[in-house]
């Protein structure tokens, strides 16, 4: 049960880091505003919930239709001590696991209905939408502080990753801009629509990477065959 | 004959040795690089820019980060601090023979003109990182000046996400390079480049300054 709520983590979209509340029967003070200082470099800046995202997509064995996904981000939001990540129902995840990038410490976390997520500090959630509350080990620092996290987990989706004929296929629209899919052992690449690097890892998988430019989802597509023995 | 040869191939290996750093630089995943800067220009009759530079060191036992100076640049006004924490670091500035003496690597041969800041920070532990902004405002009479009305910034950028913020008052009139264009809070125009590529972009911006305010 505990896998299905935590299934499908809509990365893409909206994760937010909020300042805890002061008093939970107000919770409308809970989202204050990012701090502003005097006309600045940093103050130029866009107040941001959360930045520098990036997903791994580590293709598992492809008759289990899994993947290994490790995504960075970034919680932004000045004084926040958690932070929001939406789920999508309807896959299952397992194997979750978020942690502090500065120090590698596990963190705490657990799943919240829209309700609980906006009277605990997401005035702003959608009451249809369940969320991983991740507490933070630190307040966000002011002045462009930041808590760097990683969220880990592992996917089974088969409509995203399958076999077509001798080929397998990765299929998935990545509203992330900057992402990497590792092939299983073993494999090639053999296409793939959207311009990425070609990288090899240290174990001999393959690796393609790209930093998606334009506004949009990019709708990558690659597909990869087995190498001969 | 043979000493010739001898010596052609001393002269290259140097040169294979760098061909195949760059190569190997060349293989790294661009996608998954976090270093970028923002460039704040200041009225172009100062060649001045304010920059903030963010970085994050994750190799165990490296203790501080020395910024290179560009020839052509002056560097001033640096500043550090942790993100992570917010905690303040102390920086330094050294030129010329200060860099041979305080033994601090720039990667290259010191020069008298070189300058260089270093930006001091607890040695980063096994299994840690750690994430930096460092701030400075550059001179560069080249970069960034005055051309009749218009203002020019003409600057190259090797890392992946760099933005350029235009003086108050200022509006683009070109970019030779694909930017994203959007206005700050406090109503500058700001260019964001993104190259996924790993090369440098050789960036130039024009801009008029607004008649009315």
């Amino acid at each position: 049960m505990r896998a299905m709520l935590l299934a499908a983590a809509v990365f893409a979209l909206g994760c937010a880091a909020q300042p805890a509340p002061r008093a939970p029967a107000r919770p409308a003070s809970a989202a204050a505003p990012a701090e502003r200082t005097s006309p600045s470099a940093e103050a130029s800046t866009k107040a941001k919930a959360e930045s520098d995202e990036y997903t791994r997509y580590e293709l598992l064995a492809p008759e289990t239709a899994q993947f290994h996904i490790l995504y960075e981000v970034t919680a932004m939001a000045p004084g926040a001590t958690v932070f929001f990540n939406p789920i999508r129902k309807g896959s299952a995840a397992s194997g979750e696991r978020v942690t502090d990038r500065m120090t590698g410490q596990d963190l705490r976390f657990e799943v919240v209905s829209g309700q609980e997520a906006r009277a605990s500090g997401l005035p702003r959630a959608d009451l249809e939408t369940d969320y991983i509350r991740i507490h933070l080990p630190r307040a966000v620092p002011a002045d462009g502080g930041q808590v760097r996290l990683l969220i880990e987990k592992t996917y089974k989706d088969p409509k995203s990753y399958f076999r077509e004929g001798e080929a397998i296929v990765f299929s998935r629209s990545l509203g992330i801009k900057r992402n990497s899919v590792v092939l299983p052992p073993g494999y090639e690449l053999t296409s793939c629509n959207v311009p990425s690097q070609v990288l090899s890892e240290p174990d001999g998988r393959i690796t393609i990477a790209f930093w998606n430019t334009g506004p949009d989802a990019a709708p990558l597509k690659l597909t990869a065959r087995r190498l001969s023995p | 004959m043979r000493r010739l040869s001898c010596l052609a191939v001393l002269v290259s290996l140097p040169a294979l040795a760098a061909a195949q750093e760059r190569r190997d630089n060349r293989l790294t995943e661009r996608a998954h690089q976090d270093r970028d800067i923002v460039y704040f220009l200041q009225p172009p009759e100062t060649h001045s820019f304010d920059l903030y530079h963010d970085y994050t060191e994750s190799r165990t036992g490296v203790d501080k980060y020395v910024n290179i100076v560009r020839k052509g640049s002056r560097a001033s006004k640096p500043s550090a601090k942790i993100l992570d924490t917010g905690e303040t670091l102390k920086t330094e500035t050294l030129r010329g023979e200060e860099i041979t003496r305080a033994k601090v690597d720039i990667g290259e041969a010191v020069q008298p003109d070189s300058e260089a800041v270093v930006i001091r920070f607890p040695a980063v532990a096994k299994g840690h990182s750690v994430r930096l902004r460092i701030s400075e405002t550059y001179t560069d009479e080249k970069s960034y000046r005055l051309e009749g009305d218009e203002l020019v910034f003409d600057r190259s950028f090797g890392r992946p996400h760099n933005a350029v913020v235009l003086p108050a008052g200022w509006y683009v009139t070109a970019s030779a390079i694909p930017a994203t264009v959007s206005q700050t809070a406090d109503a500058r125009i700001r260019l964001d480049f993104v190259n996924p590529r790993p090369d440098e972009i050789a960036v130039l911006i024009r801009a008029r300054r607004r008649k009315s305010p």
